[in-house]
């Protein structure tokens, strides 16, 4: 599904390129639950970014159900990432002055067309948040706020949805439980997941664990479905 | 396009007071260009009455010819039919009074000193009715049963030191030639709102100054008076008509007062677009620099909505739409203050004006502002504020995602 070929990103920071990513290889499939593992500044977030078309590679190309993404026009890119890539972000990035409903609502606001009003409400109440529709996210706990992300994310039923971070901003509990509700997404739902971590007790919960350490994968465990 | 304008609101309303003190800029804005434009409106228009009611009336009729060769031949061009003239103007709508008179120039003397005038000779009710802007300071009016009493300009009293109950010698040229005299008694001191005026004026009455000039049962044109200015174009057919038939030719008011008015008219545009312009550019530049903050606290929600898949253009429009909306509750309430404020000063009498340039009394403004202007401003603020918003929604719709999500 996506396919991601000798991917390396370089900054320039005045007078210094730092390689963030070093000839990446990786591929995707349908219905895994990847958990991208590497201390902070390994280079996740760049992957993920990379392959969630919000940055594009120095060096590689990635393919997402066969199309090179990297050729694409800007507007195209967006209108591809609204229909193809969820995103959840770590400190949620929602929007302060919409309700839950309207956060959730607005991926499909934003293609013009009429909305598709059950679909919304289903979502919500997948991630069990039906009865706080009207509320703002400063209304909102932290988990709370987190699965209005993730409904956000699932509601235009995305290829895969991409995860920075998702708990690192929630206690050990409500991460937990955040990592649960992903898990069961990907086992009742068939929805992909790739989301980063520097925690290892996160990275149990996945189905596999991608390594990453200065820019480089350095390996991939494939593990059983994990106990919760 | 309701998506851009909710999330715009909510934006708003969000930094409620952030987004108050830019409305009010644009209110503030709205509603001092339309008190201006009321007073402009207000003093234009007593302009226009002050000069038409001192003297000129609506409409003068004269011979033809009279407009083109009058200045070298005065007296060639008279209006000798008047009875029948003036029957058929009574019978014209919206005209109110009917003025036979008779222009002339001459001299006035009296003690060793002269000056010169600008005579009016006509009937003393119609030009009483005519000049009824003028303020009798002293005496009275010219009777017509008093053939040798003479109103002048306060202007001349003061130069030949003169007042009610003196004696003057009034010269004027004859129409076969020569110069004949005549001393009249000053039974009135008048004064206008413009100086040149009152150095100026004497009225006379009409038949004394026919004997004076040697012309018969002449006057050189009939003013009309109409019940109302705007009644101008209603009796243009019939004049035109009339003027065919009896060989005669008019202009109107706007025609014969030239720069009198022309010139004031063109200084309170020219200061009015100077006004609107110095105000548009501290909207924008309010207006810009709120959404300026807005856009730098929102870096990371921007970032945001363009990996959720809204374009640059989605983007930008979500800050036009705030800038938009800002324009328009702007133009709102500041409608309704403007028209609010002129409303009050006109209740409490007015502003008091000093004498401007060459005018010998000041005057109180009034405050007329029109609606249609009115809608015209908000038009031309909401525009302003849309406009204004261009700059903050370029910057945020360049805004690289990457960076946009990693902001502080």
């Amino acid at each position: 599904m996506i396919s991601v070929r000798n991917v390396s990103k370089t900054y320039r920071m005045d007078k210094v390129e730092i390689d963030a990513l070093k000839n990446i290889n990786l591929d995707i499939e349908q219905g895994d639950f990847i958990s991208l593992m590497g201390p902070s500044g390994a280079g996740k977030s760049t992957l993920l970014h990379i392959i969630g078309c919000l940055d594009n590679p120095t060096e590689g190309s990635v393919e997402i159900h066969g199309q090179k993404i990297q050729k694409m026009k800007d507007s195209k890119l967006s209108i591809f990432r609204n229909r193809h890539i969820g995103f959840i972000f770590q400190s949620f990035n929602l929007m302060p002055v919409l309700s839950v409903y309207e956060n959730v609502e607005y991926p499909l606001m934003i293609r013009g067309e009429k909305v598709n009003r059950d679909k919304v409400l289903q979502t919500i109440e997948a991630v069990g948040l039906k009865d706080y529709l009207k509320h703002r996210p400063d209304e909102l706990s932290g988990g709370q706020r987190q699965r209005v992300a993730i409904a956000r994310a699932l509601v235009t039923d995305p290829d895969i949805i991409l995860a920075d971070e998702p708990t690192a901003n929630l206690d050990s509990k409500t991460g937990a439980k955040i990592i649960s509700l992903l898990l069961d997404l990907n086992s009742r739902h068939n929805v992909t997941f790739l989301f980063s971590t520097h925690n290892e007790m996160v990275s149990k919960y996945a189905k596999r664990v991608i390594n990453i350490l200065d820019g480089e994968l350095i390996g991939m465990d494939e593990v059983f479905l994990p106990v919760l | 396009m309701l998506f851009y304008f909710r999330i715009g609101l909510r934006n708003l309303l969000k930094n409620y007071r952030r987004s108050i003190k830019t409305i009010m800029t644009v209110v503030i804005g709205i509603s001092a260009c339309l008190l201006f434009q009321g007073f402009m409106s207000h003093t234009l228009w007593g302009l226009q009455e002050s000069l038409i009611n001192g003297g000129i009336g609506h409409i003068q009729i004269y011979r033809k010819g009279y407009l083109e060769h009058s200045i070298e031949e005065p007296y060639q061009y008279l209006i000798t039919d008047l009875e029948t003239l003036v029957e058929r103007l009574e019978k014209v709508p919206a005209v109110k009074l009917i003025a036979p008179r008779l222009n002339f120039q001459g001299v006035v003397s009296s003690g060793g000193k002269d000056a010169v005038v600008v005579g009016t000779a006509g009937l003393s009710e119609e030009e009483q009715s005519l000049n009824s802007m003028a303020i009798l300071k002293e005496g009275s009016f010219i009777k017509d049963e008093n053939p040798f009493g003479v109103v002048i300009g306060s202007g001349i009293t003061q130069k030949l030191n003169v007042g009610v109950g003196d004696i003057l010698t009034l010269m004027v040229a004859m129409k076969g030639g020569g110069v004949n005299a005549i001393d009249l008694e000053i039974t009135g001191i008048i004064e206008g709102q413009i100086k040149s005026y009152n150095d100026t004026a004497l009225f006379a009455n009409l038949n004394t100054v026919r004997e004076l000039i040697d012309i018969s049962d002449s006057v050189d044109r009939v003013i009309l008076l109409l019940d109302r200015t705007e009644n101008l174009e209603k009796v243009g057919p019939y004049l035109s008509g009339l003027s065919n038939e009896m060989g005669l030719e008019y202009c109107d008011w706007r025609q014969l007062v030239g720069t009198q008015y022309t010139q004031p008219k063109l200084f309170y545009d020219l200061a009015y677009v100077l006004i609107m312009t110095i105000i548009v550019l501290v909207v924008i530049g309010s207006i810009t620099n709120t959404l300026n903050l807005t856009m730098q606290e929102r870096v990371r929600e921007i970032g945001t909505i363009r990996s959720l898949g809204t374009t640059r253009l989605q983007v930008g429009g979500i800050f036009i739409a705030e800038s938009s909306l800002i324009g328009f509750s702007g133009g709102l309430i500041g409608i309704a203050v403007g028209f609010g404020l002129a409303a009050l000063l006109n209740a409490i009498g007015g502003v008091p004006i000093p004498p401007p340039p060459g005018h010998a009394r000041g005057y109180t403004a009034f405050f007329k502002p029109d609606f249609l202007e009115g809608l015209r401003l908000m038009f031309l603020f909401l525009i302003t504020a849309a406009l204004s918003g261009f700059y903050p929604a370029y910057r945020a719709a360049r805004l690289e995602i990457v960076d946009a999500l990693r902001w502080i």
